[in-house]
């Protein structure tokens, strides 16, 4: 097959109009929501398992590398695609095929976007838990190679334990089935292993989803603090007395700043630090733990604690969270966030060498994080057109990802490792254990054709280019 | 000429005699009529790496165990070999109660860690049979869980982070200590229920939970198992769901309240703190006693001995039912699974039923001597259940059953999608075969 | 993660070895055409580097943008647009056919910047990537025909358009249409004046003829608002004009419309012909400063998301900036200024199910969703039910859809099954185009539903007092 048949072939699968192969078309297929570029050698946009299968034997037996690509809001570079490589994109493949309410699940193809599932099972007294800030955007393909989190993971946990089943085409186009209904199965958890491996085991074609029941009642609270220490504290007051709400996140002055340049969230301006609390549960149940977790922050240095009244006010104090990271924009033109997670207990300490970073290199760093499992976003926000910086920016990642490790934490705690961390990997695991892990995808991809060159080190460092303004030779005009 | 040391010679030269078990004691370690050649029981992981090691270069196969309350799970052994008895592994190595986490030896056991947790009001909510003997790596081992799965999940979903000695003595780990973690692929779950297939588990740290401070055991008695379904699904969809929520019958029920009689029995576990139990409890009887024949609240004491007694019923210490058969199977297959209480199975009597509401499936268990039957028979029946259940959309596992039956098929069940990958990951991680060789699915 | 600073790379050398290559093809897969070298960005109208780099690619505007919900395509998205035309910006394409292609297929609605956590400001982006295509003598010939035509013939001059209108009110009723349309003379047309004379907005009965007049308060005046008529709204939809002058009446407003007044220039800023908007808003800053109005209110949601960005468009111009930026303060949209007024509540019962399609430019450029809602709900009787995507385009999106039919009749037909899906009887709207596309839409649905502007529903609430 010359490589000329090769698209031809694949165009008989799909159709001309969903295999991209001009350079000007591809030039918006070579990024996703990171820094990484490169540009595919071709995208293919499949509609069904059957042309995936089919698009993937032909690759197989051309000896292509094919990468998975969801909606491109991936933050460590997963969707990244090489010259010589196919990108397979999902935005096709997005029907929710069926919600059963009995056994509360949901069947979908994988370019189903996180919110329209939740939007929909609503619908039925439903939801799908996690809900990554990105879930107005994310596909469920692209969470489950991720293994996304979210604010609301806290008390649900992430991706993976909302998965059930699903089918994935393998490197050469077999068709597989991985869980199912029946929540246990005999054999290794297939499944369980596939969620979170970066799209390096297979490609995900339908999902199984578990679904929740919504909660009888919802109350969300907006602890405000004068610094971040007292904020820490609150959170370690908060989990030490037995409670794990819904969600616990903390949101930093520079971030309720942002936040409030570009909506009114609702958080004082003056605050040291907000944290945005909910309990979900049984009325007694809510009511009983609110006077705790007040309490709590009242103990813990609170100036104020409010409740929100309303789902209006509810909404809106999540909408702050959620947009925080855009809004940086109105501080900096660039941002820069470390995925770091340590025990909750050294939050404290995590936080004041992230100040110290930030003093020595002389970057500001904003902390808006799901402070209720440890899962750090220290978020340097910078102007890349200023030559150096970025290079002063990742020296200062890579000190936060060592001091992450050295608390006993690791390196991400959703966004995965990609190309973007995978030097950074020996941190936390030795060349024992990732020989191990690579064990793994040798059985599900023994020709290693998937987003190969992802998640482990290869000695190739990656490391973002500076800025074009930011450099001296004159080849941007 | 120089001989060859015995087996129990090498081992005691590498990790010290007094780790190598008496040769009387070895009937402890049987797994059916099989017997091993010697047992080591190392008192840590290094000394387990030193086994391994040698088992690596011999080609000795291995039969980790630690409990041992759950050798019956599983096809018999392939071939002759050592018991490795990582009981001696069982140390609490690290409790963090404010980060809501613990590390802890494999060898460890449930009630062990249990007892330790509660002193700070926590737990980690995976049960097994037998709490005072099994073992936490057993636990995740056979991936093995109790009757409040539906609420708070598998095994799997509580570890976080695990150490392993591998088939060739490496020693390597997965995971961490911090509860949430994309760095790397998620090996946790892979061993979780692999049968010390893959490697030998040495430490295990899971998240944990506030544990509830008040515990209640709601129990109904019904006139049929169509009724107890109905009124149990009815309560599943309530906000006040319990966290665990069976069906019961025959000799399943009567263990668990003989005085409720010879109905179908519901029985609903609800945990929580005081204020919000008052409304479980209270809303779970209006709810029940309109549609059932008697309802009892169980509070205390009672409520904690019912949970175990539920937790036990598949293989309690002193009369263990003689066969056990998991079924895996949605929720929605409620009233099929239920249905197997009133079918014989070739020259099986009907079973008893405790059937999983919220989390789907259930057990099929019999008491009384199954000896007297013909293997081939028992073989036939079984068969026929595992069959049923691949019709409902899931599995039936045989957990126990007489080992002559066990040659005539596999007590898996059919072998799943996905076996290929399984037998890669299998060449993978023991290319030699090893680890409990012949005993997990389709002989792996 | 890092945000904007993109890495400069062309195929083949990315990564230094960061991914391992592929065991396939030695020379990769063949791209089908390359990176041109065709004219770059320029001058002082140019994209702005620092509303280019705003853009994070994060993706949370992809599922709000209608040509990209229709076709699946990251090629027609938003951030696949401003990706485009980073990647002139760099210098690493120039600008060519299909570049333009991808751009021109954009309605401007502007759904993406209302959802754009970073601000990017992608109407303002388009708008200048419009002009440089322009510049260049790229657009499409579909595009530049019309341009010619419409753009710089007929819109600047209110005259020739109200002959225009005259000839198509002429056509239409005359009988001569239906004839043109049973022949096969249209087929003589070239393909894209075949459609246009398909598209061709019915004509209102009667236009909208008023100019400098002042229409008098009802009861006690509260102040003096200034309507703008535009362009083509009073010629085709003289009815809604007529309505708001009523409404505005009967709430307290002495209602100018100064006689020297003229089209806002949307539709030509839209195109990318910045200078003649220029123009034409510094005629309407001075028409409306002459007639002395405290505000200037639009029934048209387009034409009032443009006066709203004067200040904006003129921010360098040393005479115009400051009134423009005033101008630009005291713009109302209709709704918008109605629902902040107190309103009047009518007393009529209007017992009508009505359903709220949200213009593009009002949604999302003005950020208006709540007036109109407002205004509805204040009538007795009336039931509003919401449909699904009430936001997303109709497809009408000023002359797109003359020159856009496919994805025009795409969008308009998903605006259609949203709105029958919920069995309303008229469909709300505050946009002149949009009432157009929804009206024709709703002929080729063969359906009885009316679509009435927020106004003229007011209005029908007022007379129904009587
Ligand atoms: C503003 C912003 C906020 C974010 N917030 C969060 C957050 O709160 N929590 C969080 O966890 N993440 C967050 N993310 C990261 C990102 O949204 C998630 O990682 C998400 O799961 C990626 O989904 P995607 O569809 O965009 O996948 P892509 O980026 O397209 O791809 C990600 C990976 O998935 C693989 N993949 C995609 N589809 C398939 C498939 N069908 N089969 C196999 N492999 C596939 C790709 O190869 C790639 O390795 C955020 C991102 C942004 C931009
Ligand atoms: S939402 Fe804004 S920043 Fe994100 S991709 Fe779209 S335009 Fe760019
Ligand atoms: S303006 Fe509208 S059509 Fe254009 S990119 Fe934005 S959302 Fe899409």
């Amino acid at each position: 097959m010359t490589s000329y048949e090769f698209l031809e072939n694949i165009r008989t699968v799909v159709g001309d109009d969903y295999v991209i192969a001009h350079q000007e078309d591809l030039l918006v297929y070579e990024y996703d929501g990171s820094v990484d570029r490169s540009m595919p050698g071709a995208v293919v946009l499949p509609a069904d398992t059957d042309q995936v299968s089919r698009v993937m034997r032909i690759a197989y037996e051309a000896g292509l590398t094919v990468v998975g690509r969801g909606s491109g809001t991936g933050l460590s570079g997963g969707a990244i695609t090489p010259p010589e490589g196919l990108q397979i994109a999902f935005p096709r493949m997005n029907r929710i095929l069926d919600v059963d309410t009995v056994n509360r699940t949901a069947l979908v193809e994988p370019g189903v976007i996180n919110l329209d599932l939740d939007n929909h099972v609503r619908g039925f007294g439903m939801r799908y838990a996690p809900d990554p800030s990105s879930q107005r955007a994310c596909s469920l393909g692209g969470n489950i190679a991720e293994n996304a989190g979210g604010p609301h993971c806290l008390a649900y946990g992430a991706t993976t334990n909302h998965v059930i089943g699903m089918e994935v085409v393998l490197e050469d186009g077999e068709v597989v089935h991985l869980g199912g209904l029946a929540r246990e199965a005999a054999g290794y958890d297939l499944r369980g292993a596939f969620v979170g491996s970066e799209g390096t085991f297979g490609i995900t074609t339908k999902i199984l989803v578990r679904l929740l029941p919504l909660p009888e009642t919802v109350r969300t609270f907006l602890g405000i603090f004068p610094d971040i220490d007292s904020a820490c504290t609150a959170v370690s007051a908060v989990i030490g007395h037995g409670i794990v709400p819904a969600a616990l996140e903390m949101i930093d002055a520079l971030s309720i700043k942002a936040v409030q340049n570009v909506t009114d969230a609702g958080y004082p301006n003056d605050a040291g630090a907000v944290l945005l609390i909910e309990l979900e549960g049984l009325n007694e149940e809510v009511d009983e733990v609110s006077g705790e977790v007040e309490a709590a922050l009242w103990d813990t240095g609170a100036a104020d604690v409010r409740v929100a009244e309303d789902d209006a006010e509810r909404e809106r104090l999540w909408v702050g969270r959620k947009t925080a990271f855009g809004a940086f924009g109105t501080i900096a033109p660039n941002y820069y966030l470390v995925d770091g997670v340590v025990p909750r207990t050294r939050l404290t300490q995590m936080l004041r060498k992230v100040s110290e970073v930030s003093e020595r290199y002389g970057i500001t760093i904003a902390n808006v994080f799901h402070a209720g499992d440890g899962n750090l976003h220290p978020c340097m926000l910078f102007d890349a057109r200023e030559p150096g910086v970025m290079e002063n920016a990742m020296a200062a990642a890579a000190e936060l990802m060592e001091e992450c490790a050295l608390l006993g934490g690791t390196l991400s705690g959703e966004h995965g490792i990609g190309l973007e961390k995978k030097e950074f990997m020996p941190l936390v695991y030795t060349d024992a254990d990732m020989a191990a892990m690579q064990r793994v995808r040798e059985a599900f991809a023994p020709e290693n054709r998937l987003n190969p060159g992802k998640i482990f080190p290869d000695g190739s460092y990656w490391r973002p280019a500076a800025h074009p303004a930011a450099l001296t030779v004159g080849i941007y005009a | 000429m120089t001989t060859t040391p015995s087996i129990a010679g090498q081992l005691a030269e590498l990790i010290g005699p007094s780790a190598i078990v008496d040769a009387g004691d070895l009937g402890g370690y049987a797994i059916g009529q099989w017997l091993p050649v010697v047992a080591a029981k190392p008192p840590n992981a290094d000394e387990v790496a030193e086994v391994m090691s040698w088992a690596h270069r011999t080609g000795v196969a291995v039969y980790p165990s630690a409990g041992r309350t759950s050798t019956q799970l599983g096809n018999a052994p392939a071939r002759p070999g050592i018991a490795l008895d990582l009981a001696g592994l069982n140390r609490l190595v690290d409790f963090q109660p404010a980060d809501l986490t613990v590390s802890v030896e494999a060898g460890a056991t449930i009630a062990q860690l249990d007892e330790a947790l509660a002193q700070d009001g926590k737990h980690v909510p995976i049960a097994a049979p037998i709490a005072d003997r099994a073992t936490i790596g057993g636990t995740l081992a056979t991936g093995i869980s109790g009757p409040l799965r539906s609420a708070y999940g598998l095994p799997r979903d509580w570890l976080i982070g695990i150490s392993v000695v591998g088939a060739d003595g490496t020693q390597t780990k997965a995971g961490g200590k911090v509860v949430k973690n994309v760095t790397g692929y998620d090996l946790n779950r892979l061993y979780t229920g692999s049968l010390g297939t893959l490697a030998v588990i040495t430490e295990a740290t899971f998240k944990l939970a506030p544990a509830p401070t008040d515990w209640a055991v709601i129990l109904a008695a019904f006139d049929g198992v169509d009724s107890a379904a109905n009124a149990a699904q009815n309560l599943q969809s309530q906000y006040y769901a319990p966290l665990g929520l069976h069906i019961l019958t025959g000799e399943a029920a009567q263990r668990i309240d003989p005085s409720m009689g010879e109905s179908a029995l519901a029985v609903a576990v609800s945990g929580g703190r005081p204020a919000s139990m008052k409304r479980r409890v209270e809303d779970t009887v209006g709810l029940w006693s309109p549609v059932a024949g008697t309802v009892r609240v169980a509070r205390g004491d009672e409520a904690n001995g019912l949970i175990r007694t539920l937790t036990d019923l598949p293989a309690d210490a002193e009369t263990p039912p003689s066969m056990c058969v998991r079924i895996n199977a949605p929720p929605s297959a409620l009233p099929e699974v239920l249905a197997f209480a009133n079918v014989p199975m070739g020259n099986l009597p009907p079973p008893s039923v405790v059937a999983d509401v919220g989390f789907g499936g259930g057990r099929l268990l019999w008491w009384g001597d199954p000896e007297s039957a013909d293997p081939e028979n028992v073989a036939t029946g079984l068969r026929g259940i595992q069959s049923a259940a691949g019709r409902l959309g899931g599995a039936a596992i045989i957990e126990r059953c007489p080992d002559d039956a066990k040659v005539h098929f596999d007590v898996w069940g059919e072998q799943p999608s996905g076996m290929q990958i399984m037998r890669r990951l299998k060449r993978q991680f023991d290319p030699q075969n090893i680890l409990n060789p012949g005993r997990f699915v389709g002989g792996l | 993660m890092v945000s904007a600073p993109d890495r400069h790379s062309d195929a083949g050398e990315h990564m230094g070895g960061g991914i391992d290559a592929g065991h396939g093809f030695p020379y990769g897969l063949p791209f089908e055409g390359s990176l041109n070298d065709g004219p770059g960005f320029a001058g002082s109208d140019a994209p702005a580097e620092a509303d280019l780099y705003r853009c994070v690619h994060c993706g949370l505007c992809l599922s709000a943008c209608p040509t990209y919900v229709e076709t699946r395509l990251e090629t027609e998205s938003p951030r696949g647009r401003i990706a485009l035309m980073k990647a002139v910006h760099e210098g690493r394409t120039g600008i060519s056919d299909r570049l333009v292609s991808h751009w021109e297929l954009c309605l401007q609605c502007r759904a993406c910047e209302a959802v754009c956590p970073s601000g990017v400001p992608y109407g303002r982006l388009m708008e200048h990537t419009r002009a440089q295509v322009q510049d260049n003598g790229l657009q499409s010939p579909e595009l530049g025909r019309l341009s010619r035509l419409f753009l710089r013939t007929a819109l600047p001059h209110n005259g020739r358009l109200r002959l225009a209108g005259h000839l198509m009110r002429f056509y239409q009723r005359s009988g001569l249409q239906q004839l043109v349309r049973k022949s096969r003379l249209l087929s003589l047309l070239p393909g894209d004046l075949a459609a246009m004379e398909a598209q061709m907005p019915v004509m209102g009965r009667q236009f909208f003829g008023a100019r400098g007049q002042v229409f008098p308060a009802q009861g006690e005046r509260r102040m003096t608002v200034g309507l703008l008529s535009g362009c083509v709204m009073p010629l085709m939809q003289g009815d809604a004009m007529r309505a708001a002058v009523r409404v505005l009446q009967r709430n307290g407003c002495d209602v100018a419309v100064p006689p020297t007044q003229g089209c806002c220039g949307a539709l030509n800023l839209h195109a990318g012909d910045l200078e003649l908007g220029r123009r034409m808003a510094r005629r309407n800053i001075d028409a409306f400063k002459q007639a002395g109005v405290d505000v200037v209110v639009t029934a048209s949601a387009g034409c009032g998301s443009s006066m709203k960005e004067y200040g904006d468009l003129l921010h360098d111009d040393p005479h115009y900036a400051d009134a423009a930026h005033e101008f630009a303060r005291n713009t109302r949209d209709i709704t918008e200024f109605l629902a902040a007024l107190p309103l009047d509540t009518p007393r009529g019962q209007l017992p009508w199910r009505v359903t709220m399609q949200d213009p593009c430019h009002l949604a999302h450029a003005q950020r208006i969703t709540e007036a109109p809602r407002q205004v509805l709900r204040s009538i007795p009787g009336l039931d509003l039910v919401e449909m699904a995507e009430s936001s997303l385009c109709c497809g009408s999106a000023g002359f797109y859809s003359l020159i856009q039919r496919d994805m025009s009749q795409r969008l308009q037909r998903r605006k259609i099954d949203n709105a029958a899906a919920t069995g309303a009887e008229v469909i709300a709207s505050a946009n002149p185009g949009c009432i157009g596309q929804l009206e024709q839409g709703l002929r080729d649905a063969g359906s009885d539903a009316r679509v009435m502007h927020v106004v003229e529903i007011l209005d029908a609430a007022y007379q129904a007092e009587r």
